[in-house]
């Protein structure tokens, strides 16, 4: 495969081994290493702390608890959560205790000494728990359009049921990590693996008792986020920050991957009871919902998560009425946090699991369910009021029908399945409209610092942080574009409050939205000034000693065009100026080559109580369709071809698109089979590392992996008729789990209502045998 | 312990190393002390600031840490060394004796592209296909890919699937990084075996294999003999474990299970590092790694060689045993089931003599053994298997590869002219404390006719008996009542196959 665009801008150290991510800084002297004692005990009430063997090793600097911070309280919408626990303990893998020693051995022998008493008390362990026990966590949430109570009475078609999905591990390469360097004036430098410096930044200076201006967070690089460090990495900085501030050393926090996975949240496990009604062609009339998800110990980012389960339960399919609801149950379980899709994978699996039950029902196509419920014609108004505008839905579904073959092969895997007995074939379709913007307004700006150097190279900075993703090159792009310079003069430098502050994460598949719009306007000021002087030049003015070129008001400069190293007057194309040899003649007359640019998303908000608004700026689209087979006698599934097709406007970076749409999709398709989360019965996590939680692995992928996109200019409201790509691909994964349920339905089953997320083998197989155990989340 | 009265097996050694030599990327370094008894990553990490191979998950599963490395073997005759892949995290220093590693660092630099990057043609592959995003796994991507070229020529995806079967990417779904490997340019391309050649490193390595090593270290102890008995009566307490490659002792260490290193190592004793194909049998020492039976036993094996095909990593193939598969003695074991099913036979060698044990009669409880704490097992002797017997494989596990099964099983029948059953085998991993045979099942059916097993009814009765015959638990990799019916399924798919093949035949 051939990509138009340059490579990732850190391709060459990745490749090299040379990108430093935060365990590869060298130790400096005196540094100390941070282990971070949890409860073992899901609830209870700690009785008693003995740390006096531990601290009696050598080489034990110190043992901190919450009476060592200033303030113990943190959370990125609440500040509900304890950095360090108090008198009672809430989950397994609560911090309780912090350790500071020379070394990491030194610290685990301490860790394996210190002794806490936790008098264990009753904990509420999963979904069902929680329900019964009504313990919940804030409002209930509703969206309602239309009156759907009325149309259920008259429905022609009815089904009830309840749909389960698990959670899911973010699992990304490097855990939690962070570096706190002491400086002077008891300020810190905080290196992170981090998607949101601003907070983290915010939530050190708090626990220590500093103004936000004495607390540097830099980001220069994550070993993969996807979600999981949006929040939680900025607990585990600050508890790093802790040792550093009292020490006054520098202090290092690494998780290992065990400690990683069973201490921090993971996609919300979500349990919601539905109500359809439709007609005989499988049309919606009404779809009543209610969410419910397991928000874990403390609310974290979870009233943002669900709502956006609750705005993305239509996902492609339009609901003329329609009441969604929304509550947040609180179990013993680390916090549930952030998960590429953030909520939306959970709603559309919803209706992507009605769509295919309404099939069943009606003993009719699925696709043609879907095809008839797609947002089209008049019906382009989504339950919460926003009206989807430049729809290319119909345009996808219609071209992957075609281009994935997919009546033929509907028919094919049918004769197929008449004659294979140990393998059973099944085909499904599954689409994803997801909606751009956080959908809390004020988190939908950012800023830009772009300084232009007099050789004409380029250094930026933004508030988007490197998680792979390619924002840095998409951003490198826009800059180059916007100052007419090669892509290799544009450096992209680490993230840093120091020089990007107030920022927001780098999440919502925003990323590269806002910091690429915020780019281009720090390049436009300063490309307004080397036009203005331009301009004067070639009207003949020479600067002297006795006459500087200064910026006059009034003159007109659209005529003059950066490109190519060139600065150009395309009135007069012999007038010409090599962009570093202006930006030369600038800096000696004393005009500014560095601007910070703003941007804010235009035309979104939303009015939580009335559950309606434009919370979205746009949405981004895609289509796919998944052939799997099963063995009927383990289970075990493979993905035989996947054809997607997604709408990206025009994208920046076709490389860089082109695998966040692969690696989304195989992460869904991960999340709807193998990567089973397993607590004990104490609550205990028990898959938490690689060999018992099961990513996919490159066997796993699909045997023909077809990805497309179509042509779509309309896309003007945002940078360069681009559109976000992080999240959306991940929910076309539904389309495996969508195919699994057509081969049980295949194998004869009539009853797949009860498949969950995720299908494991065991689910599968269990399923085919009638002996399907209560799922219990 | 009878220590006392046994000779030291270090006094009969003439001479004696305190050191490790090993090179990297290279350059020669002698480990004494301390640093003989880290790992790999943490040494190269850490004291030598070589940061490119990273850690992950500490346990041999992810594949982060990959590097490649080419052993001298005591009394190996030829020059050619070759390099390959294995997992930095869960290799000790002291397992590397004798061995030449390459990091990423190390990879040999190529003529400089036009962006003035020496690249290597996997890494240039993997930056123009985009294979990189996060860039933490790439690291290992780019080894064990290098790996991969130094053995194939031509690469197609099968290929890169199967020799990055261990290593996990979060980012790129992988599809960019097969694409990369079918990119590969091959042309003006040197090998690390070329670059690296040296004729004096060989021999370095090569003479230092014929010295016996003995090194402590506080609590630590390594002594790595020339012989078997010497092996043996080095076992001087229940605290010391044999070491073939530390694939699972590496990973207890790692987790904090298992702390005080009494090493035993096998690395020096020549005869142990043999795979010979009798007559009736292959005989197959303890340093022998899963790789090397791979390549040898592909015409006398071809159903167990397919099945360690999906058995683990290439990283763990390449190092781990057979017989360290063995004294594990997990309970799921994945080879086991076809060694109890073939019969193997095991040698083990005491500190005065040695003996033969069928391994149907090695296993006795939860991970426990007939092994005598001052005794370990040189050989395996796998007998041929007859050329009409019926024999299949299965693993069934969450994920197909690189996982650890929930239940693997060897079914095995031969039926006489007659058709009649003369041997058959039901052997099941995960199923009870230890792999095990189904003997009164076994009973049961032999001398019945094929025609009758085969029928409908009478399969679904026997693969009820059969799974009535096992107590598995319930655990992270599957509840009870899964396993119970994987068991039974199994039997049913075998018999599905065996009756395709009679077919076939007939």
């Amino acid at each position: 495969m051939k990509f138009k665009d340059l490579p990732h801008d850190s391709a060459v150290s990745h490749v090299s081994g040379t990108s430093e991510f935060i365990d590869d800084r060298p130790k400096q002297a005196g540094e100390l290493w941070v282990e971070v004692v949890y409860s073992t005990v899901a609830h209870g009430d700690i009785t008693h702390i003995d740390t006096k063997a531990a601290i009696a090793i050598e080489g034990v600097k110190s043992i901190y608890s919450y009476l060592d911070l200033a303030s113990n309280r943190w959370g990125s919408i609440v500040k509900d959560q304890p950095l360090l626990a108090e008198k009672t303990v809430h989950y397994i893998g609560e911090p309780i205790l912090v350790i500071a020693a020379v070394d990491k051995p030194t610290a685990l022998a301490a860790k394996a000494v210190v002794k806490i008493d936790i008098t264990a008390k009753q904990p509420v362990l999963n979904l069902k728990q929680a329900r019964a026990q009504r313990r919940f966590m804030g409002e209930t949430y509703c969206i309602e359009t239309g009156d759907s109570a009325a149309e259920f009475a008259q429905a022609e078609h009815l089904l009830t049921g309840q749909f389960i999905n698990g959670g899911q591990e973010q699992f990304y390469l490097e855990s939690q990590a962070s570096i706190v360097y002491p400086e002077e004036n008891n300020c810190l430098h905080v290196h992170v693996s981090a998607q949101h410096p601003t907070e983290v930044q915010h939530v050190v200076a708090s626990a220590l008792g500093l103004k936000q201006h004495q607390v540097v967070a830099t980001v220069k690089r994550m070993g993969g986020g996807f979600g999981g460090k949006e929040s939680q990495s900025a607990h585990y900085a600050a508890l790093a920050a802790l040792v550093a501030h009292k020490t006054k050393k520098p202090a290092r926090l690494v998780l290992s991957k065990d400690d990683d996975m069973i201490v921090t949240g993971k996609r919300h496990p979500f349990c919601n009871d539905y109500q359809v009604a439709f007609d005989h062609q499988g049309k919606l009339q009404a779809l009543n919902v209610d969410f419910y998800t397991d928000g874990g110990a403390y609310i974290d980012l979870t009233p943002a998560i669900l709502q956006r389960a609750m705005f993305h339960v239509d996902n492609a399919y339009y609901l003329p009425h329609a009441r969604i609801t929304g509550t947040i149950c609180q179990t013993h379980t680390h916090p549930h946090t952030a998960f590429r899709g953030f909520g939306g994978p959970q709603g559309a699996a919803v209706i992507e699991h009605i769509m295919e039950e309404i099939a069943l029902h009606l003993d009719i196509d699925a696709l043609d369910v879907r095809k008839i419920n797609c947002y089209q014609g008049n019906e382009q108004q989504t339950h919460y009021g926003q009206t989807v505008d430049h729809n290319v839905l119909p345009e996808l579904f219609e071209q992957i029908e075609r281009t994935a073959d997919y009546r033929a092969r509907r028919k094919s895997i049918k004769q197929f399945n008449q004659q294979s007995t140990g393998l059973i074939k099944g085909l499904a379709l599954s689409a994803v409209k997801f909606g751009i913007s956080f959908t809390t307004r004020f988190l939908n700006q950012g800023n830009a610092l772009v300084n232009v150097h007099v050789d004409g190279t380029v250094q930026v900075s933004t508030g988007a942080t490197e998680m792979g993703q390619g924002v840095n090159s998409k951003i490198r792009k826009v800059v180059s574009e916007a100052l007419g310079v090669a892509e290799t003069d544009v450096r992209l430098m680490p993230t840093s409050t120091e020089k990007n502050a107030n920022t927001s994460a780098t999440a919502a598949s925003s990323g590269s939205d806002i910091n690429c719009a915020a780019a281009a306007n720090a390049c436009h000021k300063i490309t307004a000034r080397l036009a203005n002087i331009a301009s004067q030049l070639w009207a003949g003015f020479v600067p002297s000693d006795e006459h500087e070129l200064c910026l006059l008001d009034g003159r007109a400069t659209d005529h003059i065009e950066f490109k190519g190293g060139q600065v150009i007057n395309l009135k007069q194309p012999s007038q010409t100026f090599k962009f570093n040899e202006l930006v030369g003649i600038a800096y000696l007359n004393r005009i500014s080559l560095s601007d910070y640019g703003h941007y804010k998303t235009p035309e979104i908000y939303y009015d939580k109580a009335k559950g309606k608004g434009r919370p979205f700026l746009y949405f981004t689209n895609g289509v796919a369709a998944s052939e799997v087979s099963i063995d009927s006698y383990t289970g075990e599934v493979k993905i035989l071809r996947t054809d997607l097709l997604m709408d990206l406007g025009r994208m920046i970076n076709d490389g860089i698109d082109h695998g966040q749409v692969a690696g989304g999709f195989v992460q869904g398709a991960g999340w709807v089979t193998t990567e089973n989360l397993y607590y004990s019965d104490q609550g205990k996590l028990l898959s938490h590392s690689p060999t018992t939680y099961k990513i996919p692995s490159i066997h796993d992928t699909p045997r023909i992996f077809n990805i497309d996109f179509i042509e779509n200019h309309s896309n003007v409201m945002n940078i360069r008729g681009s559109k976000a790509v992080g999240e959306p691909p991940l929910l076309l994964g539904l389309s495996v789990w969508c195919a699994i349920k057509d081969a049980l339905r295949n194998a004869g089953l009539s009853d797949t209502a009860g498949l969950c997320i995720p299908a494991t083998s065991e689910t599968i197989l269990m399923n085919l045998s009638g002996q399907m155990p209560e799922q219990v989340l | 312990m009878t220590s006392d009265l046994n000779p030291k097996w270090y006094n009969n050694s003439d001479q004696l190393r305190d050191y490790l030599v090993i090179y990297i990327n290279g350059e020669r370094h002698e480990i004494r002390g301390e640093q003989a008894f880290m790992t790999l990553s943490d040494y190269l990490r850490h004291e030598k600031q070589l940061t490119g191979t990273k850690v992950v998950c500490a346990e041999g599963d992810c594949g982060a840490c990959t590097v490649l490395m080419a052993a001298v073997k005591p009394g190996s005759t030829t020059t050619e060394i070759q390099y390959q892949s294995i997992n930095a995290c869960i290799q000790f220093m002291h397992g590397l004796d004798c061995c030449h590693v390459i990091t990423i660092e190390g990879l040999p630099e190529q003529s400089p592209d036009k962006q003035g990057n020496q690249l290597h043609p996997v890494q240039q592959a993997m930056v123009q296909a985009q294979a990189t995003q996060c860039g933490f796994c790439t690291p290992g991507f780019v080894m064990a890919a290098a790996g991969m070229m130094e053995v194939k020529n031509k690469i197609k995806k099968q290929h890169a699937r199967n020799f990055l079967t261990g290593n996990l990417c979060r980012c790129t779904g992988y599809q960019s990084i097969i694409n990369a490997m079918l990119d590969i340019k091959h042309e003006n391309h040197s090998s690390i075996k070329d670059c690296y050649h040296n004729p004096q490193l060989h021999q370095d390595l090569l003479t230092h294999s014929q010295t016996a090593v003995r090194i402590q270290h506080q609590n630590n102890s390594f002594d790595a003999p020339l012989d078997s008995i010497s092996a043996a009566q080095a076992l001087t307490s229940t605290e010391h474990k044999i070491f073939a490659a530390s694939t699972d002792l590496g990973v207890q260490f790692n987790k904090g299970h298992w702390q005080k290193q009494r090493v035993v190592s096998l690395n020096l004793i020549e005869e142990l590092h043999h795979c010979e194909l009798k007559d009736d049998c292959a005989r197959i020492g303890a340093r022998v790694t899963l790789s090397q039976l791979e390549k040898a036993l592909c015409d006398v094996h071809p159903e167990w060689v397919a099945f360690m095909h999906i058995f683990a990593s290439p990283q763990i193939k390449n190092n781990g045993t057979l017989i360290g598969n063995i004294a594990n003695g997990s309970p799921i074991g994945d080879n086991l089931p076809f060694l109890l099913a073939m019969d193997a036979r095991l040698n083990i060698q005491g500190p005065t003599t040695g003996r033969t044990v069928n391994l149907n009669d090695f296993y006795q409880a939860y991970r426990q053994m007939d092994l005598a704490a001052d005794e370990l097992i040189t050989h395996v002797e796998i007998p041929n298997k007859a050329d009409d017997c019926f024999l299949k494989l299965y693993k069934v596990s969450q994920r197909r590869d690189l996982d650890i099964s929930c239940v693997s099983s060897a079914l095995m029948m031969r039926f006489d002219q007659h058709n009649q059953l003369q041997a058959v085998a039901i052997a099941l991993g995960g199923v009870a404390a230890t792999a095990v045979r189904l003997k009164t099942a076994e009973q049961s059916l032999l001398g019945q006719h094929m025609g009758d097993l085969l029928q409908p009814e009478h399969i679904k009765a026997t693969a009820e008996m059969i799974a009535n015959q096992v107590t598995p638990m319930s655990d992270v990799r599957g509840s009870e009542a899964y396993r119970k019916l994987l068991v039974a399924n199994l039997y049913k798919k075998f018999m599905a196959e065996l009756q395709a093949s009679h077919e076939v035949k007939a």
